[in-house]
């Protein structure tokens, strides 16, 4: 990044000032998204606050913890068709890197081993799910313990993929409320890239796997996931602004009625407070 | 050489304050004073330092006090008595809103031998200010928006429904004072217990008790728009936002009263003049509105265009427009009248100042105004037009911020 700040010419011919650099881990992010739901046109509006932070480990030197969290995510599909409301409470991606990761093994003498992987955790606490038509959906929490084989020592790039422990309750559709269960039978994937300046983004996310309800032995596969990608185009007053694709998918997952669908969708996000 | 030169006596200035009495000196030599015309006489600079010497008594100033301004590139000193002339003779009324003047600590007559003329002129006046061939000082240049007015107007007339009525009045009053701080850059507008009052058939009120609005020269544009497509530019959007807001105004009319609790606004101004006299700007916001009569809340947005100019240097023209539009919403249902009723106002005035008393300016008004509304309960919707003609009186009315000094 300070590459790029030294090399950047923040300065126009008139001696204004602007920002050049943005990070898109940090900011209130407002979004607004037009395209298709299945086979029919669908908006998306979506809200949420994303901090991100770094900071060296108190108990393992050369260690160093990179923390990005997105708080009081809302989005809101306002059509009357397909209305729905889903808000999640906090997300939050935790991933401890390291020079030369290692495992010990307790021989005599202790034997270190090569371990080429950062270790992260993912949370995700309180997310609801609303649809006009097709009941609700909570999810209590979700945690999984993911691996990077990228490591790379900056908060812009993860790539994770780890097993996953979620808690699931579905109502809303005149049957009972059931709970459902992950226990570490599903696999999480989670993927950054963004580049130095902040201009360009990819992010992706899906989890997958099977769910079990108490007294049913048999479990239910269910999956979704999401892909976006952004390009800032222009900035006002320093507060960028970017055309954002993004595509979602769901199988079995979705709301009280654990319904599938998919989205692909284009529309404009724009990002208060993230400019570096 | 239109110039007659008399000889007066010019001694070397004296020590001590200007504006106090000196001891006259002895003359030590005499020089000679060039005597103009009264129509080519020039007048000190106000800018510039001004001695005050006390000079031998002559006959056209037998105090001997002179205000002495030398100008070394042009080897010239401009010599003023410091009293008011009258027939040619100074009389006992000192000067007025002269610069202080200090004591002159050299030779006169140094200045006489190093090649200096000396010509009788006028004393010095401050900006906005013409002092006269006798030294008297007049004020020629008003600031119209720093005054505390009055003033009536034959204010005739007509709505379709009602025909024309001629014989009706209106008189006006307000404070308007304007303050500019931040080196001129800000200007705040407030207006304090301003409006009129309409006499006839349908007597009328629009008056408020304050209203504050702002304009800003900014050193740096509020908005800018930074594109990414190839190189990073950056684009300065030139909208100045600024806001207007108003509080407790009463109209009476048709024998119901309205009270505009308060009012809020944000305003752009699309043009404004260097020292922000003058703009033009929109502005559009939400007020609460009390109805006397039903004792029943409104919410009332509302929108305006509106333009004031002031057309000249001194400030004797002005212009003034605007287009305003508002609407009651959650109003209670009333018997007679539409609910969710709207007013429109369209009004255009121009001001000129015709002279002045004891430097107070007495300007003739004319504007011109049509109204639309609904509100009314039992009377049809409809137009109502207007026109005034009348006179106006405005005490305090100093110079203008910006006034230079005076060439009438």
């Amino acid at each position: 990044v300070a590459a790029v700040l030294a090399s950047a010419d923040p300065c126009d011919p008139q001696g204004r000032d602007f920002a050049v650099c943005f990070d898109a881990g940090r900011g209130v992010e407002l979004s607004g998204y037009g395209g298709l739901l299945g086979p029919s046109a669908s908006s998306t509006l979506s809200a949420s606050v994303r901090l991100r932070g770094v900071r060296n480990s108190r108990s393992k030197q050369g260690a160093v913890w990179f923390n990005d969290h997105r708080l009081a995510h809302f989005e809101l599909r306002p059509d009357d068709k397909d209305r729905a409301l889903t808000v999640t409470a906090y997300e939050g991606l935790l991933r401890r890197h390291v020079e030369e990761g290692y495992l010990l093994l307790p021989f005599n003498p202790p034997k270190k081993l090569p371990f080429p992987l950062d270790l992260g955790i993912a949370f995700s606490v309180a997310r609801w799910e609303r649809a006009v038509a097709n009941g609700w959906a909570f999810e209590t929490a979700r945690v999984t313990l993911f691996f990077d084989a990228v490591r790379a020592p900056t908060a812009r790039f993860h790539l994770g993929l780890g097993p996953s422990l979620a808690h699931t309750m579905r109502g809303g559709l005149g049957a009972p409320l059931t709970h459902e269960l992950m226990p570490l039978t599903g696999l999480q994937a989670l993927a950054t890239l963004e580049s130095e300046e902040g201009r360009w983004l990819l992010r992706a996310q899906g989890v997958a796997g099977w769910t079990f309800e108490p007294g049913r032995s048999d479990g239910t596969f269910r999956a979704r996931g999401e892909v976006v990608g952004e390009r800032v185009v222009f900035a006002i007053n320093d507060q960028p602004v970017a055309v954002t694709l993004r595509a979602t998918a769901a199988f079995r997952d979705v709301g009280g009625g654990a319904l599938s669908e998919w989205t692909v969708q284009a529309g404009l996000t724009l990002r208060l407070f993230s400019a570096q | 050489m239109p110039s007659l030169l008399l000889w007066v006596a010019l001694a070397l200035a004296a020590e001590g304050e200007p504006e106090v009495s000196v001891e006259p000196v002895k003359p030590q030599q005499v020089v000679a004073v060039e005597v103009q015309p009264s129509s080519q006489r020039r007048q000190l600079s106000y800018d510039a330092e001004v001695w005050c010497v006390q000079l031998p008594a002559t006959a056209p100033v037998p105090s001997g006090r002179f205000r002495v301004q030398c100008d070394d590139a042009k080897k010239e000193c401009l010599v003023a008595a410091q009293r008011v002339l009258i027939d040619g003779v100074e009389g006992e009324e000192e000067l007025q809103r002269t610069r202080p003047c200090t004591a002159f600590a050299g030779s006169l007559l140094e200045k006489a031998t190093e090649g200096f003329r000396f010509v009788e002129a006028v004393a010095e006046a401050p900006d906005g200010w013409h002092r006269d061939e006798r030294g008297r000082i007049i004020q020629v240049n008003f600031d119209l928006h720093r005054r505390v007015y009055f003033g009536g107007a034959w204010a005739p007339q007509y709505s379709p429904s009602a025909g024309f009525e001629l014989g009706r009045g209106r008189t006006d009053f307000g404070i308007e004072v304007d303050v500019a701080n931040n080196q001129g850059r800000e200007l705040h507008r407030m207006r304090f217990l301003e409006g009129s009052v309409w006499l006839g058939r349908d007597p009328r009120v629009d008056a408020s008790l304050i209203h504050y609005s702002w304009s800003a020269l900014r050193v740096s544009s509020m908005f800018w728009l930074t594109t990414f497509v190839g190189t990073p530019r950056r684009f300065d959007l030139d909208i100045n936002i600024t806001g207007w807001f108003e509080a407790m105004r009463w109209e009476l009319v048709q024998q119901r009263s309205f009270l505009t609790l308060g009012a809020a606004a944000v305003a752009v101004d699309l043009w404004h003049s260097k020292n922000l006299d003058s703009f033009v700007r929109l502005r559009a916001g939400p007020a609460a509105e009390f109805d006397v009569q039903t004792e029943d809340f409104s919410f009332k947005p509302f929108a305006a265009a509106e333009a004031d100019f002031t057309l000249d240097r001194d400030g004797f023209h002005h212009l003034t427009a605007s287009v305003s539009a508002e609407k009651l919403l959650f109003d209670r249902p009333q018997a007679g009248r539409r609910t969710n009723p709207a007013r429109l106002r369209i009004q255009a005035g121009y001001e000129v100042i015709v002279l002045a008393i004891n430097d107070y300016p007495l300007s003739l008004v004319f504007d011109a105004r049509a109204a639309w509304r609904d509100d009314l309960v039992n009377v049809k919707p409809g137009w109502d037009f207007s026109a005034h003609a009348g006179l106006r009186f405005s005490l305090w009315a100093p110079a203008r911020r910006d006034a230079g000094q005076a060439n009438p």
